[in-house]
């Protein structure tokens, strides 16, 4: 039971802590970032291991964790409130070339990150080019340019 | 689908806004988790150090009172000189101890252990000339949950110890 148990909370705190960061927390990942995410990978790696390194504790760990995050994606499916309270929902964080600054600050982005995708995606110059961006469920950035501006 | 202009987008301000509060709450109940892990409520650190000692000063057993399961919880034991007298005394763990901990070691070591009963004997000699017999003993939890445990000299002083083991 204690791996259960075990794999069970980990993946719930892990899934708070990432919810409790925004949407933007690994949707950019630096070098930095990467190098965090594989300190985070076997800091839980030990959490969920303890001290039994048997082929049998590991078999029971990935089935519940496939078995958690199956149902995960069940409830979502089936609960349009549980899907937004996970995953969260898009937001148009910039419209005909207007920062919209409020939606800025709560997803913890700015006018680069806006830039750095419109550069990306469409080989945008500057925002005025820009009619929409929407900041993705994913933390990505999409870019919908001004009509002859691509 | 909901249209927000000419762009068919799932959008909701009033969710966005209560999510935004929720995350700076999440963010500062994270930042509290962190501090407490810093004051010692997790173990290891200022707030954990625990004194029980008896009345009579003869026994007196420094502990870490929050400590985490399988980790090393280290105890320091002062026997006194009126607690036992003699070249050798006797420390008593009550069967809570047998049951939730195992003894990973103890800084002089026991001549011998032995179980009496309910209780865990460990035997030890006495230095020459101290003022106190000092005992380190290093355990190591096995269960999670609040608990005490009883120790004592035989034959003399016994305290409770209250801890709580961390998952």
């Amino acid at each position: 039971m204690d791996p259960v148990v075990r794999a069970i909370a980990v993946y719930v705190f892990l899934l708070l802590v990432f919810r409790a960061f925004g949407k933007r927390s690994l949707a950019q990942i630096t070098t930095f970032d990467f190098v965090l995410l594989l300190i985070i990978a076997e800091t839980t790696q030990q959490a969920l291991l303890g001290e039994d390194f048997s082929i049998t504790n590991a078999f029971i760990l990935i089935a519940t964790l496939f078995l958690m995050d199956g149902a995960f994606s069940f409830v979502k499916e089936h609960s349009a409130w549980f899907d937004r309270v996970t995953e969260g929902l898009p937001l148009i964080v910039l419209k005909d070339g207007k920062v919209l600054a409020e939606r800025v600050r709560m997803s913890r982005i700015n006018e680069a990150d806006i830039l750095a995708a419109a550069r990306e995606l469409q080989g945008l110059e500057r925002l005025d080019q820009i009619k929409y961006a929407v900041l993705e469920k994913n933390g990505s950035i999409t870019i919908i340019p001004k009509e002859g501006a691509a | 689908m909901k249209r927000v202009g000419d762009v068919e987008v799932e959008q909701d301000l009033t969710f966005e806004r209560r999510s935004y509060r929720a995350q700076r709450i999440g963010q500062g109940l994270l930042a509290a988790f962190v501090l407490a892990a810093i004051a010692g409520f997790f173990g290891n650190g200022p707030f954990d150090r625990a004194k029980a000692a008896d009345e009579s000063g003869g026994l007196r057993v420094e502990y870490p009172r929050f400590t985490r399961r399988l980790t090393d919880w280290e105890m320091v034991v002062e026997v006194g000189p009126a607690a036992a007298q003699g070249r050798e005394f006797q420390l008593w763990f009550d069967r809570s101890f047998a049951e939730r901990f195992t003894l990973e070691g103890a800084l002089p070591e026991p001549l011998d252990t032995a179980v009496d009963g309910d209780r865990v004997l460990l035997r030890f000699r006495r230095e020459e000339d101290p003022a106190a017999a000092r005992v380190r003993c290093v355990v190591r939890p096995l269960q999670s949950g609040r608990g005490e445990m009883q120790l004592g000299v035989v034959g003399g002083p016994a305290v409770t110890l209250r801890y709580l083991v961390y998952p």
